[in-house]
């Protein structure tokens, strides 16, 4: 079906198993899907406004800011328009044009041009380089006293990739909160592939802030969401208030994402905080699939290891000898594997590709790895 | 024509965006289970029942 405008119906998550990390954690529940059809006109969020989204009731905003500060073991949280949205709230709240900020290596596009926006340099940390990829507490140790010797004056704030989007590496967050802390350095903590996928608790981490993203991890849909929870000695930093407006925050221009995203993340809510309980079996999937693949040869996993996370990025030449021959080049792989019902590695792919095991079902995770076999068997007995 | 016929629309609407989390749920094979069939006919009886309401409220 094709509407008037051009655009098809995507029936993308009813046919296929989408592995694409961008998007497994993402997916909607069908009670958030019932809540976003109900909620998707513009600003129906508005119709019992009391002056700010914050401080709404009905839907129940305030009560979901409370709840899921506590769920984040923070003190407060603001709604914003996702996790980028949420870090460039905090670097504008602590630095000022000039100053600088540390970053990890694997921090993601938009840590940098956040703080770019901001008009601050960002030094990064080293990582431990391949395979792993690995960030450790020394690293940020390093990078800061290192950059603060050169510089002359201390980072503004410390913003820490806790699940990075590359390799899945799950980093010792507490360990580089403590770092920083001892120089005097607050810390945030970039969750976009964390909180809403597995537990995060920001006051056994020792963070001051976390940066949340729920289209990406909190099977929120409907348009963009985020949200930053903060420690109590940031609140009045960081969640100031407007002067002529002074019922509106002033970083989220008073309201952030007004629409049906919202509700659907409310909606997502109950749901999400039950499957972080779950996240055990989520890592185990993840480690099937990686023994498995291994097992068979021809595949070798970036990252740290053991696997702590669903993201896995793999190097494979068994795939890459087969594009060399094969009359479709590298893309063979994606039509082989949307053939057997796989979607969401980037088409082309074939000497080093991640994907995500998140939400898949025991059969489901056993088949993804089998197909990933079966389609490199299929031509090595050729 | 009145609300009923409205909350009706939700009704069905709601029904099968719940028969679309079956095929989520049993992708990319939809192989049912007898559960699975159960589910599937008690959702498409719901849809059924709130059209009928609506087409009822119509004549």
């Amino acid at each position: 079906m094709t509407f008037s405008c051009g655009v098809s119906e995507r029936m993308v998550e009813e046919l296929y198993l989408n592995i694409n990390p961008l998007q497994t954690a993402g997916k909607t529940h069908a009670e958030t899907r019932k809540a976003i059809f109900s909620w998707i006109d513009g600003y129906a969020v508005c119709d019992a406004c009391k002056g700010s989204l914050r401080t709404m009731d009905k839907p129940p905003i305030r009560a979901f800011l409370a709840d899921v500060s506590a769920f984040l073991g923070m003190e407060d949280a603001m709604l914003t328009n996702g996790a980028r949205e949420a870090k460039f709230a905090v670097i504008h709240s602590l630095t000022e044009p000039g100053d600088w900020i540390v970053a990890d290596g694997n921090a993601h596009y938009s840590t940098l041009v956040a703080a770019e926006r901001n008009r601050v340099d960002v030094v990064r940390t080293a990582t431990a380089g391949a395979p792993t990829y690995e960030v450790t507490p020394e690293h940020f140790a390093e990078a800061l006293d290192t950059a603060e010797d050169a510089r002359g004056t201390p980072p503004a704030l410390a913003i820490v990739t806790h699940v990075d989007g590359s390799y899945g590496n799950v980093v010792d967050a507490a360990g580089i909160a403590k770092v920083c802390h001892d120089r005097g350095v607050p810390v945030l903590l970039n969750t976009a592939y964390s909180t809403g996928r597995m537990p995060v608790s920001g006051k056994e981490l020792g963070v001051d802030f976390i940066a949340c993203s729920a289209h990406k991890s909190w099977a929120t849909g409907g348009g963009n969401a985020g949200i930053l929870a903060l420690s109590g000695a940031y609140r009045d930093r960081v969640l100031r208030y407007s002067v002529d407006n002074p019922v509106k925050p002033l970083e989220t221009l008073g309201c952030s994402t007004r629409g049906s995203a919202v509700v659907a993340l409310i909606a997502a809510f109950p749901y999400v905080r039950e499957r972080v309980s779950h996240w055990d079996r989520e890592v185990a999937h993840a480690q099937m699939i990686v023994k498995m693949l291994e097992d068979a040869g021809g595949f070798f996993i970036l990252g740290t290891r053991p696997k702590r996370h669903d993201l896995i990025a793999m190097e494979t030449p068994a795939y890459d000898e087969i594009a060399k021959t094969h009359k479709k080049r590298g893309y063979f792989l994606a039509k082989d594997l949307k053939a057997c019902g796989i979607v969401g590695i980037k088409p082309g792919r074939t000497k080093q590709f991640k994907f995500s095991s998140f939400g898949l079902t025991d059969d489901q995770a056993r088949y993804l790895a089998e197909t990933f076999i079966d389609i490199k068997d299929r031509y090595d007995t050729r | 024509m009145s609300e009923r016929s409205v909350s009706n629309t939700y009704a069905a609407m709601f029904a099968l965006i719940d028969i679309q989390e079956l095929w989520r749920r049993t992708r990319p094979t939809h192989t049912l289970s007898e559960g699975d069939k159960a589910e599937l006919a008690s959702l498409l009886a719901t849809v059924r029942a709130a059209l009928d309401a609506i087409e009822e409220e119509m004549r």
